[in-house]
């Protein structure tokens, strides 16, 4: 980073404060103040009479209980379910298409709600699969109670696991098939070799698997369970106003179970045997034709398995009359008229705030990692997780914090009130994005080769030539991927939109779905609306890839560095 | 320096669709289905271009909370929504301002014995609507059973698991129909009945609209709805039929102007619109399926043959129903019923299904000792904690920090006095069990 050195100190220093006032009113403050609303009395001294009450009613501790056990769970099923398939592609050095590799990033881009509501369609008793076995037995998720949300929760994120996994073994794939060559047995090296490099990408898979599903609030709800944290906490804003103390609490020990599952990940992750930093790429594995056939089968088997998830929601956006029939009466395309025709409002409301959201996410992911990256080296992963973790706060607590901090401020300039305004939903979801900003900007960071920017110092290339020449092509992929996740983040964070939305159209398309699949004959709207959205999600996976494939002599290294473990 | 840019970029490209509006925002909260809220939108900013409605949908039960939360200016223009206790509850916390000019002089101030407007101007009937159960038609044939006619119905063994309701606490419907059986049974017969359905009940779900909607697609059979959420299903082509139940009740769906009210007058041609002919034919919509307050609606050609008849359910009304009693314990009848129904759900279904077992077994081999455990669990398990002339229902609630603490300290008390009364029966469960089981013929 010479070339910001060479920089005159004052605009640094604009950057920090900017980024430190943001943090300050948007994070720091509101959350301080949700701290001493918990704490205190009417009259504003300190009192601990709200957690006597909170630990007097045998709800909340089951709240407590059945929120960490649920995201415990499906953290754990999802591990138990990617692990096998993992150590399957990494003995057969199997290498899934990038396409599909990709689409393990899926669960962050669609709320999970969508697979419980197509789930319930599927195997719920009022069609398909639910109404043939009826006899048998109930099988609609909606009924299994807690196990329900966990088995959702995991098939969900279960790609991301599996992902996560993979990058942080594929690097040593060719090493252990030549020490398997040498006579080492799989299942040592398995033990020996996959699961400790496997470990880190495990735990950072599964603590993101965990600190979302314990911030679900649409999940649990579709489910028809409230005795979880989020549900309680929302329930309680909802009938008692902000000044709830004891939902304060609430978000408080979501914040507190947040941090400590961060911090243990954390220390797995950061201990791991690998730096997240493959060797170069190897050569193609020599597979047999039955092996790939094998491979292939084997993939297109998960993929069909998650299609087969997801019919349910396809079928209910193109059926007719469906009620207590195994397949739809009739099929129409009206909901899709339907969703495009009243539904375009929402959506473009949607790109701008989620969009808005990104920018600012990656703005702040960039200078925040830039302020990392200057820092002395053994403090750089600390630091960056440190950050990460200050700010992995759920969603529920945060638009609980805001809903206490921002009534009666008003916008400068134009005098409405802050919170009558669509302002506060990009602010919380930029704060809940910039864990995900803050990495993604490192990995840009890494895109910026040094030596380039100093020969173009040297041979007296003006800033803005440097900026435009080398830093936005070398950079271009890296701000593009942490854009796009914290754009889909934002896009499916339907637990602080649910609390914060001052108008529906100003709701993210989540929230539109999530409401018309509550309605008898908005259902089929939703359901349309629910497909076009995964539908532009794949379309734009499918562009980057292209995109990417097509500038991959260019952007070799940028690539390497963004997504560093991908063998592609 | 780039981040620098971006942020200015976005900053102004967040002002973009801000700036370049011209039609005034109309801020409409509702606790109405997106079909009927999203036909009103489009018929209305047609009529009046120089306004533009929006929507925030939130549970009318949470009304107070949301508009009070917020300071005058950041409120929306109108609140809209079928609870007459919400209205009551907003006109007294001053929370609406007088309409004027709104009205619409076709629609008579009295229908049956039900008054329209409120007498005070403060909000204006708009609509009708009616409770009862809904079902399935073809879920109840393939489990051969028939459709229930009252209230008292649903508690009844066969239509354990197939029942499907929504939380008083968080739908104004199932609010106003717990209200009515408490009104017209009595208190502790009232909450007997409520929580002997709730028993029954496969689940309890987080909005009144998913009621209709699980329903229609046949997932549950049977439940509690207010009129038009059955009627659109049914008139849309699904194999639904509903019925009004007794103790029934009819009441006005209230639009009224919020006090602090962001664009008033924006307000008030909104509700002359709903108020107009052309607002009240929309009423009629396969989709809504409202019951209108203008009756030259009812002699239009649009209205479906077997289109319910004003004057034949307003006959029915119960006059008994007090708004006002409703009104003063909204909050404490909602939190009740999540503290002894919603959040002890799975118990309540539980002790139910034993219970149902245990009956069935009892009337083919009658024993005088474990009719009277059975009883004792009923009375236990299906009673309300707190009494009728309890302060905390009498006394009207000021949303103080103080009070809320208060009212969670006796959360606290009845979560565990619940925990308490649903292991004492389970112990009693087990001994009528083990007392029926010698008798038991063998499989």
């Amino acid at each position: 980073m010479n070339l910001a050195n060479r920089r005159s100190p004052r605009r640094p220093w604009l950057a920090l404060t900017i980024l430190a006032a943001f943090l300050l009113a948007f994070f720091a403050l509101p959350v301080g103040r949700m701290f001493l609303a918990g704490f205190s009395d009417d009259e504003g001294h300190l009192a601990g009479k709200s957690i006597t009450v909170f630990l007097a009613n045998p709800l909340y501790a089951e709240s407590l209980f059945n929120s960490v056990s649920a995201a415990l769970g499906a953290a754990i099923l999802a591990a138990l379910a990617a692990l096998p398939v993992a150590v399957v592609l990494w003995r057969f050095r199997l290498q899934p298409p990038l396409i599909l590799e990709l689409f393990g990033f899926l669960p962050l881009f669609v709320p999970p709600f969508m697979l419980s509501l197509s789930l319930q369609t599927l195997l719920g008793r009022g069609g398909a699969l639910g109404m043939l076995l009826q006899p048998v037995g109930e099988i609609d998720p909606a009924m299994w109670g807690l196990p329900g949300l966990m088995v959702i929760e995991a098939i969900h994120y279960f790609p991301l696991v599996l992902m996560t996994l993979l990058f942080s073994t594929a690097g040593y794939a060719q090493q252990a098939h030549e020490a398997a060559r040498l006579g080492n047995s799989w299942f040592r090296l398995v033990t020996r070799v996959f699961l400790p490099l496997g470990l880190p990408g495990l735990a950072f898979g599964m603590a993101i698997t965990f600190l979302k599903t314990l911030d679900d609030l649409a999940t649990p709800l579709s489910l028809g369970l409230t005795n979880l944290l989020a549900p309680q906490a929302y329930f309680r804003v909802s009938t008692y106003g902000h000044m709830d103390p004891l939902s304060s609490l609430m978000a408080m020990a979501m914040i507190a179970i947040s941090v400590i599952v961060w911090a243990i990940s954390a220390g797995f992750i950061r201990h791991g045997a690998t730096q997240w930093e493959p060797p170069h790429r190897q050569t193609p594995p020599s597979l047999t034709t039955g092996q790939r056939r094998l491979g292939g089968l084997f993939l297109v088997s998960i993929a069909a398995f998650y299609a087969l998830c997801y019919s349910g929601m396809l079928l209910t956006s193109l059926a007719g009359i469906w009620s207590h029939t195994l397949l739809p009466e009739s099929y129409v395309l009206a909901h899709y008229a339907s969703a495009l025709e009243n539904e375009t409002g929402g959506l473009i409301n949607t790109l701008v705030y989620c969009g808005l959201a990104a920018l600012l996410d990656v703005a702040i992911g960039l200078a925040v990692a830039r302020a990392i990256d200057r820092s002395p080296p053994r403090w750089k992963k600390n630091l960056l997780w440190g950050a990460a973790a200050l700010l992995s706060i759920p969603g529920v607590a945060l638009a609980i914090a805001y809903l206490q901090f921002f009534p009666g401020m008003r916008l400068p300039l134009v005098g409405t009130p802050l919170d009558a305004t669509w302002f506060l939903l990009p602010m919380a979801f930029s704060v809940r994005g910039l864990p995900f900003a803050i990495q993604a900007g490192t990995f840009a960071l890494r895109s910026l080769p040094a030596p380039y920017l100093e020969a173009a110092l040297l041979s007296g290339a003006s800033r803005l030539a440097i900026i435009r020449r080398i830093i936005l092509p070398m950079m271009a992929f890296g701000l593009l991927i942490a854009f796009l996740i914290c754009f889909g983040i934002a896009a499916v964070d339907l637990s602080s939109a649910m609390l914060l939305i001052p108008s529906e159209t100003d709701a993210p398309v989540s929230y539109s779905i999530y409401l018309h699949m509550q309605t008898s004959t908005g259902r089929g709207t939703g359901a349309a609306l629910a497909v076009l959205t995964i539908a532009v999600v794949a379309l734009a996976m499918s562009a980057f890839v292209l995109a990417t494939r097509r500038r991959a002599p260019v952007l070799r290294q940028g690539e390497r560095a963004a997504f560093p473990d991908i063998p592609g | 320096m780039r981040s620098l840019t971006c942020l200015f970029c976005a900053i102004i490209f967040a002002w973009l669709p801000v700036g370049g509006e011209a039609a005034e925002l109309v801020l409409v909260a509702s606790s109405f289905p997106k079909e009927i809220l999203s036909a009103y939108k489009r018929a209305f900013d047609e009529q009046s271009p120089e306004y533009r409605v929006e929507f925030v949908n939130f549970p009318a039960t949470n009304a107070i909370s949301y508009v009070r939360d917020r300071a005058p200016g950041a409120r929306p223009d109108v609140f809209w929504g079928s609870s007459p206790d919400t209205f009551s509850a907003l006109k007294r916390h001053g929370l609406l301002q007088a309409l004027e000019g709104t009205a619409n002089p076709d629609i008579p101030p009295v229908i049956g014995k039900l008054t329209i407007d409120d007498p005070e101007h403060a909000y204006r009937g708009q609509a009708l609507s009616g409770y009862g159960i809904m079902w399935n038609q073809r879920y109840l044939d393939a489990r051969g059973i028939h459709p229930p006619a009252t209230w008292s119905d649903l508690a009844r063994p066969e239509y354990f698991g197939h029942i499907v309701m929504s939380s008083a606490s968080r739908s104004s419907t199932t609010h106003l129909i717990v209200e009515s059986i408490l009104q017209g049974a009595g208190w502790e017969a009232g909450w007997e009945l409520i929580l002997r359905i709730a028993g029954n009940c496969a689940t309890i779900t987080e909005r009144s609209f998913d009621v209709p909607n699980s329903i229609t697609r046949g997932r549950f059979g049977l439940g509690p709805v207010v009129d038009f959420l059955a009627l659109s299903g049914k008139y849309s082509g699904y194999p639904v039929d509903f019925v009004y139940a007794w103790p029934s009740v009819v009441t006005p769906v209230g639009i009224g102007l919020i006090n602090g009210a962001r664009n008033p007058e924006g307000g008030k041609a909104f509700i002359a619109f709903t108020l107009s002919a052309a607002g009240q034919r929309l009423l009629l919509r396969p989709e809504i399926s409202r019951l209108p307050v203008l009756p030259e609606i009812y002699e239009s050609s649009e209205r479906p043959a077997d289109y319910p008849d004003l004057f034949d359910i307003t006959r029915s009304y119960l006059s008994a129903y007090a708004p006002d009693v409703s009104e003063s314990r909204y909050q404490m009848v909602g939190a009740l019923f999540d503290q002894t129904a919603t959040f002890r759900h799975k118990e309540l279904v539980e002790i139910t299904k034993t219970l149902h077992a245990l009956e069935a077994r009892l009337q083919r081999t009658p024993d005088a000792e474990t009719a009277r455990l059975l009883d004792k669990v009923r009375r236990l398990v299906y009673r309300v904690p707190v009494r009728e002339d309890d302060e905390l229902l009498i006394r009207k609630p000021r949303n103080s920090r103080e009070q809320i603490s208060a009212i969670a300290v006796r959360e606290a008390e009845w979560a565990r006095q619940s925990d308490d009364n649903l292991t004492t029966a389970r112990a009693w469960l087990a001994q009528a069990a083990q007392r029926l089981a010698p008798d038991r013929e063998p499989r």
